[in-house]
């Protein structure tokens, strides 16, 4: 079974326990706007342009100036084969179950030394369900622990579905506000916290994932939000805190694409000190940042 | 003990051996004249054994050093430091003079031309070998004549040669002018009323260390004599968490020294290699593995490495010899101080060198024991005299296949002729005359080296550090000359990524993609890819390369390392001992770049070559345990010279706890699968970009090179340029 996958990364310490591979897969519900990878949002393939790599060689017939490409013909896949440098990439590949897992299984010493294993991010699984319940099922038979990093919006059969394979779902929180969730991420909140609230009534472990983004999520009542949920679900281990990173501004560029006007730097060392503070002085569970 | 300011101590360390009028009014001559007085006294010993001769100069330069002693140093200066004007008035030309006698002006030219081509370099190695501390100390230098003088006697009474009783001599000659330079101390420290330092002198004087102090003192002087008098590199200042454990807890149950007068003299021992600046640094060594099975990390182990840390320096180097039994809060501790760029430390894994050793026929306890020295390398702790004649610049033995022996930029004949490129149809038929032309210069390489290490006790004889090995005294031979008990000569292979690469991006374009013919690439880099930089960018930039785990290009790194090991791993060298094979590069993957012509990975001359068993810069796609799995590929067992690797990581890699456990399972999952050494730079590419343009805010910045620190304003823009590049892979 094929997938459409953006990477598999080797060697996350942040994405669950251990030493892990990250798959990050194409495609996702959301469109979160400070998304730092808004490459994983559209499930198709896309072109993307890393203007400092280009050497203006002109293999691509200038293909770069034709970004934003919607839909990549094989015409489109020649000019861009020709890069020579990289400059101009391809985003997103069809990838099968078993290919995937023959890459993972190659860190199977440090899986074991460390506890770690494969997580499946994103993009979205639950956008992709057949292929990641194939890919837990394949991890299982190899003895690779899985995690699932997941935004929670989707049908809860699928979750469910994952959830005898899945050793931690590291699931995202970003908006208590169901209208501001809207406004950020293009869907209410109103299901993720069915779907939480339900995953967190089976006997599993979950990770609550906070991006928080100065001045657009990061207010005063988010984060009492947060602290309740983390109270509230016995199955919340951890509360991570992920501070926002503007790293994709550069990638909406290398789409070719506009973003909204979003904060170029991360929270500074104070804003982060208050975002713990007010967690932590509101659940017993740990916050951490990864 | 009185502890004077910090900040006053390093200042004047810091002088110490950089300022050239630091003697200008001590006791002595200066060095010029010592440098004129040897040249004279070269001349009048012409027909004196080698040894004498050599003892002798040591004599002259002990006699007249310019010294001097403060209250703020603890370790008395010696203008002889950094000069090693041995090496000019003696050495170099009984160098000369055996290279003469034993080379043919046909062969030499050869010998020439692949040494100053960079290819192939064959040298007389004295920069490899540790002596017996533990010896040392227990016995001091008087101890050390005494037992030299209890053996000469024994030795007389029974059939003895002429080489023989010159080798007694010597070492008579060397140990009583070291005994003199004591004196000398002595009477400078009572002169500016330094007791503790007069004491202390003293009792080395009449007897060996007493005290910590005193045994670092001990250290301090034999590696000041052996390394910049008797020039040969004492290569480790050894176990020093071990061996000065037992004077540590005497010191401190006794009152001699309370804990932090323990502290002030390390740092102060310490700071003195640091303000040495050598250019490879100085290494020692912590841990280990007791008899019993446990680890031999003390509490003195965590208080010099606590100092270490406080300094901020990069030399001395540190070596932690790692197994499952070392605490993990030491090895933690280690890689703590690596991620806030305290790096200079290698990680050295006890399973393979245990493993390893006992291949080669040493028995466990040698192998549990083994010294670490150099940069990584290890060899049975004070029985080895081990030397690095031979080092071969693998690319440059592809281009010589490439070009039917012909070596590019020279035009010489370098090589065999195996083939012209159009007559190789098939990778295959290039890959064998890559390795034929590999095999012919090892077989010529290794030929020369045994030429001139026959003459080594004729080239660099060693009293100082013969009289430190039972072995010698037993038989009356220089360390060098099969006096030691263990004597190993190693074959360094150099680049060994870059080769891998190479044959990589042929045997993809040319046979496979058929992008170009052989011809048209070996045409392409004799332009140095002038006018072919697209072709370039794709090799380049092609991820099929060594270090990302891709069965391909790693089976070709091992595939023609194993050839290499299988024939040349164990040969009898003509000291005693053996060959064996290291991975490693030392500085050479930047020395040579510019020797080093256009390589078909897309390198050009004067790029850097890959270093040690680590991909090539820039090259390591796929994360650390991708590199990590690369090098495990390797048999580390047949490689017992050594089979290092550099890590670079993000320092978002290995932020927090998460960050700090994830590199202690890398370590630890490296040295369990007998992985040899293992080393980190955590680097962010913007940040080096700022150094770069502002290095004025980043003067302590370090960065690790191969197997030694240094600052990263102190390396040239290429080199920085190559370690950012890497950093914007990660």
């Amino acid at each position: 079974m094929n997938g459409m996958i953006l990477d598999l990364v080797h060697f996350s310490v942040h994405d669950g326990p251990g030493i892990r591979s990250v798959l990050y897969l194409k495609g996702c519900p959301l469109r979160c706007i400070w998304c730092h990878s808004p490459e994983s949002q559209f499930r198709q393939q896309e072109l993307m342009f890393e203007h400092r790599l280009c050497r203006r060689c002109g293999s691509c017939d200038n293909l770069y100036k034709l970004l934003p490409v919607n839909g990549l013909n094989e015409e489109i896949k020649l000019k861009q084969s020709r890069c020579p440098t990289g400059a101009l990439r391809i985003a997103g590949k069809l990838c099968s179950a078993e290919m995937i897992i023959a890459e993972v299984k190659k860190d199977m010493i440090f899986f074991r030394e460390s506890g770690g294993g494969l997580t499946i991010s994103g993009g979205e699984a639950l956008c992709q369900p057949d292929f990641t319940l194939e890919l837990l099922k394949l991890a299982a038979k190899e003895k690779i622990n899985c995690c699932i990093e997941t935004c929670g919006f989707g049908q809860y059969d699928v979750l469910k579905r994952f959830l005898p394979l899945t050793e931690i779902f590291l699931f995202d929180f970003k908006a208590a506000d169901p209208e501001l969730h809207r406004r950020l991420t293009g869907v209410d909140n109103r299901l993720i916290l069915e779907n939480l609230r339900r995953l967190a009534s089976e006997n599993t472990r979950i990770h609550l994932r906070c991006p928080l983004i100065p001045g657009v999520n990061d207010q005063k009542e988010h984060l009492l939000a947060v602290a309740a949920l983390a109270e509230e679900l016995s199955a919340v281990e951890e509360v991570h805190i992920e501070p926002y990173n503007p790293m994709g501004i550069g990638r909406y560029r290398q789409l070719g694409l506009r973003c909204e006007a979003l904060p170029p730097a991360p929270p500074s060392e104070i804003q982060l000190e208050e975002y713990f503070k007010i967690i932590r002085q509101n659940t017993g569970k740990p916050v951490i940042q990864p | 003990m009185d502890h004077q300011a910090w900040n006053n101590v390093q200042e004047y360390l810091g002088t110490k051996f950089s300022d050239p009028d630091f003697y200008k009014n001590s006791p002595g001559i200066p060095m010029t004249e010592i440098v004129d007085q040897l040249h004279h006294l070269a001349a009048e010993d012409k027909f004196l054994p080698r040894a004498v001769a050599k003892a002798r100069a040591f004599a002259l330069v002990c006699s007249n050093v310019q010294i001097r002693l403060s209250e703020c140093d603890l370790f008395p200066g010696l203008a002889s430091c950094r000069n090693r004007v041995i090496e000019n008035t003696h050495i170099t030309p009984w160098h000369q003079e055996i290279l003469e006698k034993h080379f043919t002006p046909a062969e030499f030219k050869i010998f020439e031309s692949c040494y100053l081509s960079n290819t192939v370099k064959v040298i007389p190695d004295f920069d490899h070998s540790v002596p017996d501390w533990d010896d040392i100390l227990a016995l001091g230098f008087n101890g050390l004549l005494n037992r030299a003088l209890a053996c000469e006697e024994k030795y007389l009474a029974g059939d003895n040669t002429a080489e023989g009783r010159a080798y007694f001599t010597a070492i008579r000659i060397e140990y009583r002018a070291a005994l003199s330079l004591l004196e000398r101390l002595i009477a400078e420290a009572n002169a500016q009323k330094l007791d503790m330092q007069s004491t202390a002198l003293r009792n080395l004087r009449n007897g060996s260390a007493g005290t910590f102090y005193e045994a670092l003192l001990q250290i301090w002087l034999y590696f000041q004599l052996a390394e910049y008098i008797d020039v040969f590199q004492a290569r480790s200042f050894g176990n020093l968490d071990r061996i000065l454990y037992p004077y540590y807890c005497r010191d401190i149950e006794s009152g001699e020294y309370t804990g932090e007068d323990i502290r002030l003299i390390v740092r102060n021992f310490m700071y003195q290699s640091a303000a040495i600046r050598h250019k490879v640094g100085h290494p020692f060594y912590f841990g280990g593995t007791d008899a019993d099975g446990s680890s031999a990390i003390n509490e003195l182990s965590y208080l010099i490495l606590e100092e270490y840390d406080k300094m901020g320096i990069f030399d001395p180097k540190l070596q932690i010899k790692v197994s499952e039994s070392t605490p993990e809060k030491f090895v933690k501790y280690a890689l703590d101080m690596i991620r806030r760029g305290r790096n200079s430390i290698v990680f050295v894994g006890e399973p393979c060198i245990i493993r390893t050793m006992l291949k080669h026929g040493y028995s466990l306890r040698e192998a549990q024991t083994a010294d670490i020295k150099g940069c990584y390398e290890y060899c049975v702790c004070g029985e080895t005299v081990e030397t690095a004649p031979v080092t071969i610049n693998v690319p440059k033995i592809l281009g010589l296949a490439l070009r039917n022996g012909i070596e590019i930029l020279s035009g010489d004949r370098q090589g065999i002729e195996t083939g012209e490129a159009e007559e190789f149809t098939s990778f295959f038929r290039l890959y064998r005359a890559f390795i034929r032309q590999l095999f012919f210069q090892l077989e010529r390489s290794m030929e020369w080296g045994d030429r001139i290490e026959t003459y080594l006790d004729r080239i660099n004889p060693s009293p100082m550090l013969s009289a430190v090995f039972r072995s010698s005294l037993a038989c009356a031979r220089d360390g060098y000359a099969r006096g030691a008990r263990y004597n190993n000569s190693n074959i360094w292979l150099c680049a060994t990524a870059t080769a891998a690469d190479s044959l990589m991006m042929i045997k993809k374009y040319v046979y496979e993609k058929k992008l170009f013919s052989l011809p048209q690439m070996v045409d392409i880099l004799d332009r140095n890819f002038e006018g072919f930089e697209n072709i370039r960018q794709i090799l380049l930039n092609d991820p099929e390369k060594y270090g990302n785990n891709l069965d391909r290009p790693d089976r070709i790194a091992t595939h023609f390392t194993a050839m290499v090991a299988r024939k040349f791993d164990g040969r009898k060298n003509k000291r005693g001992g053996f060959y064996t094979v290291a991975l490693h590069a030392s500085n050479r993957f930047s020395q040579w770049a510019g020797h080093t012509e256009a390589t078909p990975d897309g390198r050009r001359q004067g790029d850097e070559l890959s270093k040690n068993m680590s991909p090539t810069q820039g090259n390591a796609r796929q994360g650390v345990t991708s590199v990590i799995a690369s090098v495990l590929k390797f048999d580390s067992a047949r490689f017992m010279a050594d089979l290092p690797v550099d890590i670079m990581l993000h320092p978002e890699e290995v932020k927090g706890e998460n960050g700090l456990e994830a590199m202690y399972m890398l370590v630890m999952t490296f040295i369990k699968n007998y992985g040899h050494a293992i080393h980190f730079n955590v680097m962010d590419a913007d940040r080096l970009r700022e150094a770069q343009k502002y290095p004025e805010k980043y003067r302590d910045l370090q960065v690790r090179i191969c197997g030694w620190n240094e600052l990263w304003n102190s390396i040239s823009r290429n080199e920085q340029d190559a370690y950012i590049r890497q950093a914007d892979k990660l």
